[in-house]
């Protein structure tokens, strides 16, 4: 689906605006909002892309970056830290290393720190995408990454 | 024996969370007739009778934010939104309870609405909540379907609709006014209260706000009555809670208990104990906007009072246990990294302080053990300073683990 339709989905109201975002982030092949993307909702809405970069660059779950094909998100919370959290994403990027020693394959894995996921009886833990994974070990952290290899 | 009470999990695990018909079944929908057959009014009546007290973190009572969200004005335009947007670290009891019962939500949102005489709802949900979402917005379809949600609900001439309105990762937005700047789609900065939303909330208009643990309350209240409600837990806190409970014990995981349940308890006989057999040190109750207790505070009620009483706070419920061999200092510079990187830097002594104070704690270990009291007793000053000077909960919660840290385990503090 492209900006101009997402755009064309919802009420001219500004309320939708994170709505629009997110819709058109999860569009996009590279998880992200492009420059292109964000002057189109600027203009849709007509107001200033100040703005609307104003919306994308406060909330952490937009990218104005482009992003793999696999997001990682790593809670950093206080209990995963608690829980041998920390460690974790030294893990996943080992993990990387050893099974995809090619750099350009990486470009499909972009990892980032997230606060509290709201899994903290399963800590420590991330997300890919839109699946959480909990109680890691670096076995777990193993297979995973092998699994999403497969289905690169 | 000891056993959990549900009120709010009443239908949490028995049955299936994507079919109306189960919800009703159990007696769903109910409460909802009931409501309507009753003056406006007496509903929120009903609620203050109940005791109950938000289960969001900040306890202050449901009902009497009901009755002035109402009587701000008659036949105006009012809002019902939920606060769904559960960010704080170690509470995850909004998600279990959008995930396994979606329609007791929906229900004291029609009740809330009711009793208020408003026409429109939101539910904010944080973004990294999706199965929550996804099943929220099934319950609100399924809802319309069966008429309980739209025009004339039930034949008694009361119009009300509810739309889901995702988060995108700030904790901030779970603070009541800065959720309601997101939901009209502006990056998440406090505003000045007063006013409160009662009296200006949404788009100007009164606009009543409650948690998802608290909404999901009040349908067993309206259908079995405050007295009923008021028999359970303590004196001054009534009804049950949900604790979340995480850290280093045998069983982590969420536990709806009546109010006033021995913390020991909580950790030994619902969490299974320590894992390990390893002793407590200490327990994080709240999150990070909460306090440190130690072994000392066992026997402890868990209500509202006993634990002010005691410098501690119950917050959202989320309680963490550390075994003796964690470090108390670790945590706490784990939090306030967290407050730092949350900040909105809306007020100057929140943006910088709660950077300021990271930055003293993170280093705290660099110092002599000489150098340490004054320097993190000053810490505390400056805290303090934040706290009055914040716009809104964030800049006044760092204070919370701060000076807990030191009064039950200053000795961490300064010898290592």
């Amino acid at each position: 689906m492209d900006v101009k339709e997402i755009l064309s989905k919802y009420p001219p109201q500004k309320e939708y605006i994170l709505d629009i975002l997110h819709e058109i982030q999860n569009n996009d092949p590279l998880q992200y909002l492009s420059p292109e993307s964000l002057k189109k909702v600027a203009s849709h809405f007509n107001v200033p892309l100040a703005q609307v970069y104003g919306v994308a660059g406060y909330y952490s779950m937009f990218s104005t970056k482009p992003r793999g094909k696999y997001l990682i998100r790593v809670c950093r919370s206080p209990i995963c830290s608690l829980m041998g959290g920390e460690a974790i994403i030294d893990f996943v990027k080992a993990s990387l290393d050893r099974h995809l020693p090619d750099k350009s394959a990486q470009a499909n894995f972009t990892i980032e720190e997230t606060e509290c996921l709201g899994q903290c009886s399963e800590s420590p833990c991330l997300m890919v995408n839109q699946t959480i994974y909990g109680n890691l070990t670096p076995e777990k952290i193993d297979s995973l990454i092998l699994e999403l290899k497969a289905s690169l | 024996m000891l056993q959990e009470k549900r009120i709010a999990l009443r239908n949490s695990g028995l049955i299936n969370p994507e079919s109306i018909e189960d919800y009703i079944q159990s007696g769903g929908y109910q409460a909802l007739a009931k409501s309507l057959s009753m003056e406006s009014s007496m509903v929120y009546e009903a609620i203050i009778e109940s005791g109950l007290r938000g289960r969001g973190g900040a306890g202050f009572p449901s009902g009497t934010k009901g009755k002035s969200t109402a009587l701000t004005c008659e036949d105006c335009l009012k809002y019902v939104v939920c606060n769904a947007d559960e960010g704080e670290p170690g509470t995850f009891k909004d998600r279990i309870i959008m995930e396994t019962d979606p329609h007791s939500l929906i229900e004291g949102m029609l009740i809330a609405a009711w009793s208020i005489k408003a026409t429109k709802g939101y539910i904010y949900i944080r973004g990294e909540y999706n199965k929550c979402i996804e099943r929220v917005k099934r319950a609100i379809d399924q809802a319309k379907s069966k008429g309980f949600l739209g025009e004339d609900i039930l034949n008694s001439g009361f119009d009300f609709d509810i739309e889901v309105k995702v988060g995108a990762g700030s904790y901030l937005c779970g603070e009541e006014l800065t959720l309601l700047e997101s939901i009209e789609g502006k990056r998440g900065y406090p505003r000045i209260k007063p006013p409160f939303p009662a009296q200006r909330g949404l788009w100007g208009a009164p606009t009543l706000i409650n948690n998802v643990e608290t909404l999901a309350n009040f349908a067993p209240i309206i259908l079995f009555g405050a007295d009923w409600y008021k028999s359970l837990g303590t004196e001054k806190s009534h009804g049950t809670k949900i604790f979340t409970i995480s850290g280093d014990v045998n069983k982590p995981g969420y536990y709806e208990v009546e109010m006033g349940v021995k913390l020991g308890d909580l950790i030994n006989i619902f969490a299974g104990g320590v894992k390990g057999g390893k002793e407590i040190k200490a327990i994080l109750i709240g999150g990070a906007a909460g306090t440190f207790a130690s072994s000392k505070h066992l026997e402890l009620p868990l209500d509202y009072d006993a634990l002010k009483e005691n410098g501690l706070t119950l917050g959202s419920g989320a309680i963490v246990v550390l075994n003796e061999n964690r470090s108390v200092l670790n945590i706490l510079k784990s939090i306030l990294s967290f407050f730092k990187h949350e900040s909105c830097g809306k007020c100057v002594p929140c943006r910088l302080g709660t950077a300021h104070i990271y930055s003293i704690v993170e280093s705290l270990e660099k110092l002599s053990e000489g150098e340490r009291e004054s320097i993190f007793l000053n810490t505390i000053k400056q805290a303090e300073i934040m706290a009055k000077t914040s716009l809104c909960p964030l800049g006044q919660s760092p204070i919370l683990p701060l000076k807990s840290v030191w009064t039950n385990f200053s000795d961490e503090i300064v010898k290592s």
